[in-house]
């Protein structure tokens, strides 16, 4: 089924639990933050829609997102998979990957970094700072940093 | 009587010729004038001569002609006895004894010229001495008494002393006798010069003491004995050996009795048969019995050694102490025979070689091992070298004729069947009295067992740590597998809580003006359960780290550690409300991440009791006992009853409900396994209402 979607996706959210999902975009809409924001719940529905294919094939390379905030465990692809192809292909390399995971493993964060990620955020464990950052990582990619044109 | 002269013969003058032409002559003037007178009467005519006077002249010429003969017989039988008598007076005057004519108040009227040489004094002045002045101490009175016997006849020998010119005394003997010519009797004195004599008689008493000590201090026994079994000479060795003294081996009969008892029968014939020996005879071994009972044993020799004066036969007998000898020889042959049941009882082939590789020992474990017997291989090469290992077996054999001595060698060599085997050959050389080496002692074990169990052993060590490598492999992935369990689960259990903190929240927040008070209790419930969880996740994360992680050793300095955990701990609050004091405190070895960790839950325990206090204070103490460090922290806070301590350090063990004081009762948990981790030891000491101090112990720096 083709998924009919705004062609202006600001905020682009791969994260697999629905739950923390919601949370997050709450706390990215803390700050009155009123930009399209669109959920992708697996690694391969990402890169279709970063690749306009598959169910988001009618969107165009043109439409990139401010930012992408993705978490590095997602189903049938990983996020690293994901930033991976992302940063390989010209076409979607400019786009803006802030990594928001629970690992703060070390070998995720050095490959995240060696593939091009542009932040790499680990999940507060308190909820309080959890949405603290997660507002704040809105707050700055929307309207502090100045995205690729 | 006038002594004789010393002139020879050769009378010019010839009294015959002489005293018969007188005669002649005389007679015939004597008849002429005779004739003349007779006839010449007074008064008548002189005479003519007649033919008697012619008869007169011619008698007187045949007279004297036969005066004449008779005259020159008698004057040559006069010469002859004048001639007799000079050779007679030239062999006494030169004669080798000193002659002295004495008279018979001892004045000398003669003395020859061996006298006059003898004594130094020249014939004149001699003839003015008298007996007297020749032999000092000569008293009148012996004087008379030797002439009268010499008068009657005995030949006296006399030993005696004349002077000399310079006052020397010259020895003599004297000898003579005194002759009577009718009233007159002269002495004749023969003076034998016993000065040589004398001489000689000395140095043959020297010779004979010098021979005498000679044989007294001789290093052998000697004995000088004679056949009436006397004993002439003894050596002082014959003595000090056999410990009798001189006097007890008076004669042969002492000495044969008191060194051979019973046997002496047999010895003393033997004894009486050296008389007879011409050259130096060798008589064999003779077993002696000393003075003490000890025994020697004692080789003779001897030879006869002529006669005494008498004619008794005198034989020298040496000896030669062979004890010593004998002794060494049977300790010898002790050690010998010791070697030899040493060598046969061994368990490792024991086999000896000369220089050239020629068998001398060949053990009964030999035979055992080689399957050669001693038969069929002493006396010739070593039959158990290899042809494989004969290079080997040349080298080694040369370093240790060298001097060299071999200590456990692998070589190889064969049985009588054939079979090679591995062997472990010690060697060493052996050397005669000079120190050359003469052969080679070897032992010569079969290792081949030995090597097979090596062989098992190291296989079975190798099985051993490849099944080590497996284990640790294992439980190395097990470790692994855990973390990445504990990991999972951590993060896992996360996303749920925090699902349920923040939509708890965002029900407070959004939905809260539509609860009651007790709907915003409960919502506050579940804030806070959700986040204890969050805690135990975390103090259980820490705790599986703990125990988990790999120590990374390292000096750690304690007292920045502490103070850094209390900077932490309380940089929050206002660090000056808590009296803090930390002395000195011994660092030591460990993993410093690690034991941050444990001051950080020691001191949050520390500053959580003691923050109720008006005064809260916290002192850190640490010091070096003998094989460790002790560290001490502690507080004036509630304190605990140590009755209900006793798993104070279990993990979630509160001593304190929540209401009291919060926690989870891990931390002190994660203390003791970090501690134990690191090979030390938790305690804690406290009474209710009087702090707590809590110790932990941890290796020093310096082991």
């Amino acid at each position: 089924m083709e998924v009919h979607v705004a062609h202006v996706v600001d905020i682009l959210l791969v994260e697999d639990n629905p739950r923390d999902a919601e949370l997050i975009e709450r706390a990215i809409k803390q700050h009155n933050i009123a930009n399209p924001i669109h959920v992708i719940e697996d690694g391969a529905e990402a890169l279709d829609f970063l690749f306009c294919r598959g169910r988001y094939s009618n969107r165009s390379f043109y439409q990139k997102p401010k930012v992408i905030f993705m978490d590095l465990r997602l189903p049938k692809v990983s996020g690293l998979e994901v930033l991976r192809e992302a940063k390989a292909d010209p076409r979607t390399a400019s786009i803006p990957i802030v990594i928001v995971t629970s690992s703060r493993e070390d070998p995720d964060i050095s490959t995240a970094y060696k593939l091009g990620v542009n932040s790499y955020i680990v999940k507060p464990v308190e909820i309080d700072a959890f949405f603290e950052v997660m507002s704040r990582l809105g707050l700055y990619w929307i309207l502090v940093n100045q995205p690729p044109q | 009587m006038h002594s004789p002269t010393a002139e020879v013969s050769g009378n010019s003058k010839d009294p015959p010729k002489v005293i018969a032409s007188i005669y002649v002559i005389a007679a015939s003037l004597y008849i002429y004038i005779s004739d003349y007178l007779l006839t010449w009467a007074p008064g008548s005519s002189p005479p003519s001569l007649g033919g008697q006077t012619w008869r007169g002249w011619i008698f007187v010429l045949v007279t004297g002609l036969l005066l004449y003969g008779a005259l020159r017989r008698w004057s040559a039988h006069l010469r002859r006895a004048q001639h007799s008598l000079m050779l007679t007076q030239f062999a006494l005057d030169n004669a080798v004894e000193a002659v002295y004519q004495f008279d018979r108040q001892g004045r000398i009227l003669y003395a020859n010229r061996t006298a006059c040489a003898s004594l130094g004094i020249p014939i004149a002045r001699m003839k003015q001495k008298t007996v007297f002045d020749l032999e000092p101490g000569l008293t009148a009175e012996e004087w008379g008494n030797r002439w009268q016997r010499r008068m009657d006849g005995s030949a006296l020998k006399i030993e005696s002393a004349h002077l000399t010119a310079d006052g020397g005394l010259r020895p003599v003997e004297l000898s003579g006798s005194v002759i009577s010519f009718g009233e007159e009797s002269l002495d004749f004195t023969f003076a034998l010069d016993l000065t040589e004599r004398n001489r000689a008689a000395d140095a043959l008493l020297q010779r004979e003491a010098r021979f005498r000590r000679a044989v007294e201090e001789a290093p052998i026994p000697i004995m000088i004995h004679a056949e009436d079994g006397s004993i002439l000479s003894l050596s002082r060795t014959w003595t000090e050996l056999t410990g009798y003294t001189k006097e007890e081996l008076s004669t042969l009969a002492e000495w044969t009795k008191r060194a051979y008892g019973p046997r002496r029968a047999e010895v003393e014939d033997h004894i009486r048969e050296t008389y007879g020996f011409t050259a130096g005879k060798h008589e064999g071994e003779f077993t002696i019995r000393c003075h003490d009972g000890s025994e020697r044993f004692w080789e003779f020799t001897s030879v006869a050694l002529g006669s005494l004066p008498d004619g008794t036969r005198v034989a020298i007998s040496m000896a030669h102490d062979s004890t010593e000898q004998e002794r060494a020889e049977s300790s010898l042959r002790e050690k010998s025979e010791f070697l030899g049941a040493v060598i046969a009882c061994s368990p490792v082939p024991i086999i000896a070689t000369d220089a050239d590789g020629t068998v001398i020992i060949w053990s009964p474990s030999a035979e055992r091992v080689f399957g050669w017997t001693a038969a069929e291989t002493v006396g010739r090469m070593l039959p158990t070298i290899t042809e494989h290992g004969l290079d080997d077996y040349i080298s080694l054999r040369a370093r240790v004729l060298a001097g060299e001595t071999l200590n456990g060698v692998e070589v190889e060599r064969q049985k009588k069947n054939g079979d090679s085997f591995t062997a472990r050959l010690s060697a060493s050389p052996l050397r005669d009295a000079q120190d050359l080496v003469i052969g080679i002692m070897m032992s010569v074990e079969d290792i081949t067992e030995e090597k097979a169990s090596e062989e098992k052993i190291r296989n079975l060590n190798r099985e051993l740590e490849s099944r080590v490598k497996e284990r640790t492999a294992e439980l190395e992935a097990a470790n692994k597998e855990l973390e990445a369990f504990s990991y999972s689960v951590s993060h896992d259990l996360r996303a749920p809580l925090r699902a349920v903190n923040g939509f708890a929240k965002i029900l407070l927040e959004d939905h809260g003006s539509q609860l009651d008070e007790e709907g915003i209790r409960i919502a506050g419930v579940i804030v806070q359960s959700a986040r204890d969880m969050g805690r135990l996740i975390d103090d259980l994360l820490a705790l599986s780290r703990a125990g988990r992680t790999q120590l990374s050793l390292a000096k750690v300095d304690m007292e920045g550690l502490a103070r850094a955990a209390f900077a932490e701990l309380t940089a929050p609050s206002a660090p000056s409300a808590i009296d803090f004091q930390m002395g000195k405190i011994p660092g030591t070895v460990g993993d410093a991440s690690l034991l941050r960790q444990v001051w950080r839950n020691l001191l949050a325990n520390a500053i959580k009791f003691s923050s109720r206090q008006a005064h809260p204070a916290i002192t850190v103490q640490g010091w070096l006992a003998e094989e460790e460090c002790v560290y001490s922290i502690q507080d004036n806070g509630a304190g605990f009853d140590m009755k209900y301590s006793e798993n104070l350090f279990g993990a979630f063990q509160r001593l304190h409900t929540t209401r009291e004081f919060e926690g989870t009762g891990v931390g002190l948990a994660i203390v003791k396994r970090i501690v134990e981790r690191h090979g030390g030891r938790v305690w804690a000491e406290s009474k209710p209402g009087q702090g707590a101090t809590f110790y932990f112990t941890l290796r020093r720096e310096d082991e």
